[in-house]
């Protein structure tokens, strides 16, 4: 199996924070940004801004949207970082944050939104070339993945693209470990049916 | 768990959320504005809706309130700058504006309001 | 053909009765790469694994993405906006209630400090550090501890009685304007003015 696009927290031991110990753990760095440490949070950034990214875009299927939300969320933790305690949780922070903002984005969008799929597509940023088979497969599931509800969309996207556990996914949405079970079935169910056609 | 799954989420676009915030925080008595933190820095690419900055990067009337609605409810961040009275006392007070306001006008659960004092007349 | 499901309490099934989820573990773990007797002649099984096996390629197409990072300018920007706020200095809890957490900018702090001290006749303040008092989320919330560098003018009164002045200027606009607690101010005279300049113009007391 592919390996998770997030790295996980390092669990480094007491020698954390020494300059000749590679990469810091992200407590650590929550830690040091929380004392006003600009690059410690640079670091943060640049651990967990592509995944972040590429779970909006596919929300939204609007790069631009993707980008703002992805912004705000960073700049949300930065002022957040004094009443933020769980400071290893940071990651789950993040993933929470930006699910929220995406589904808060699409509700805002037009309330008819969901039959105007199609166009919304159309009108987003284009996604890029990629190469053949893959490309058509990550274009099919692109266009699935926007016919079921973005709640759905949010479960099954955090489940199996971004492998985070279903206790976590409830948590960030809100709801029971039961529930998103049945929503990533639900949704598994129709994005198969959706790629089936595709083949 | 006791929230709500989040299909179930009362839908109020955050901007009114922060624009209801922004009413009830410059009727505190002692708040001098609000004083947006990231406003006079950064654009919006899609106009999103983001409370602290409107579309082109203009602080509109609810900028220097960012406005969340989570699971546990709504989280309501304020800047602000603070004249004539002491800024805890004033920032405590807007807490509570805050929390009454959002909680009075929409229904919704209010779960957090942080507020960060970002200027201070020194004269008064 | 169409895929057809419903949904029970076992999770999706086929018409067959075979439950999708079984299926899309087998093939996502590997263990049922190859179909079984009954999924060989079963339609809706067949039906499913072709649409199972194509989100499974997609799915670990998508986990590996790398070609569509964020762009460069998102960094500068979010970069850009937090070190601007650096500059402006910590925010200090000046106090916790059940709503959440009060701060206020280390550099707001600052400016109140140096204006009360700039009140004591021929006092100018210089640099002006301002931190918590202890750790944050203590009972060191809203207790302030303040380096404050000055120059004060050469006589006629004794530089320790001016400094004793600053003190109580300071203490009392951090408690007036700020409504934190003093809890330590530490001075350093770094330089001393010549008397009969435009600022020694006399006491206040």
């Amino acid at each position: 199996m592919q390996s998770d696009p997030v790295p996980e927290p390092a669990m480094t031991g007491p020698t954390a924070g020494s300059p000749d110990t590679g990469p810091l753990d992200d407590a650590t760095l929550v830690a040091r940004a929380r004392d006003g440490d600009a690059a410690a949070f640079e670091q943060l950034l640049d651990r967990y801004q592509a995944p972040l990214y590429r779970l909006a875009v596919r929300m939204l299927a609007d790069r631009a949207e993707a980008e703002d939300v992805v912004q705000e969320v960073f700049l949300r933790l930065w002022r957040r970082l004094p009443e933020i305690r769980e400071d290893a949780a940071v990651v789950g922070w993040l993933y929470r944050s930006a699910t929220n903002r995406c589904l808060n984005v699409i509700r805002a969008r037009r309330p008819v939104a969901d039959v105007d799929l199609d166009e919304r597509e159309a009108t987003g940023t284009p996604l890029p070339e990629r190469a053949a088979e893959t490309a058509q497969a990550l274009t099919a599931l692109g266009s699935a993945l926007q016919r079921i509800t973005p709640e759905q969309r949010a479960a099954w996207l955090l489940r199996e693209v971004h492998e985070r556990s279903y206790a976590e996914i409830a948590d960030i949405l809100g709801t029971s470990v039961v529930a998103v079970r049945g929503r990533i079935a639900r949704s598994r169910a129709e994005l198969a049916e959706a790629m089936q056609s595709w083949r | 768990m006791t929230t709500l799954p989040s299909d179930e989420r009362p839908a109020v676009p955050e901007t009114v959320l922060a624009a209801i915030a922004a009413e009830a925080v410059l009727a505190v008595p002692g708040v001098d504005r609000l004083e947006p933190r990231f406003g006079a820095l950064l654009g919006s690419l899609a106009g999103s809706a983001w409370a602290h900055v409107q579309p082109g990067g203009v602080p509109g009337p609810t900028a220097g309130v960012d406005a969340e609605v989570q699971a546990d409810g709504v989280h309501l961040g304020i800047d602000l700058a603070v004249s004539g009275r002491p800024a805890a006392a004033v920032a405590v007070a807007v807490q509570q504006a805050v929390a009454d306001a959002v909680r009075s006008r929409t229904g919704l659960d209010v779960a957090r309001v942080t507020v960060a004092v970002l200027d201070v007349d020194p004269a008064s | 053909m169409a895929m057809t499901t419903s949904d029970s309490a076992e999770g999706t099934q086929l018409p067959c009765g075979r439950s999708l989820d079984a299926l899309w573990a087998g093939l996502a773990s590997g263990t049922a790469a190859e179909p079984d007797e009954h999924e060989r002649t079963c339609p809706h099984c067949r039906t499913a694994r072709d649409g199972l096996g194509a989100l499974l390629g997609a799915v670990h197409g998508a986990r590996a993405e790398r070609d569509e990072p964020p762009p460069s300018s998102l960094r500068e920007r979010i970069m850009g906006a937090v070190r601007a706020e650096v500059r402006r200095g910590e925010l200090l809890p000046l106090a916790s209630t059940p709503h959440g957490v009060v701060t206020i900018s280390a550099q707001a702090v600052a400016v109140v400090v140096r204006f009360a001290a700039d009140t004591v006749p021929g006092v100018r303040a210089r640099r002006c550090a301002v931190q918590l008092a202890g750790e944050p989320g203590t009972s060191a919330d809203g207790v302030l501890q303040v380096e404050l560098s000055l120059v004060v003018p050469a006589g006629p009164r004794p530089i320790p009685d001016v400094v004793d002045d600053v003190r109580s200027r300071v203490a009392g606009a951090v408690d007036r304007s700020v409504g934190a607690r003093l809890g330590r101010l530490d001075v350093v005279v770094e330089d001393v003015l010549d008397a009969g300049g435009p600022d020694s113009t006399g006491g206040a007391r």
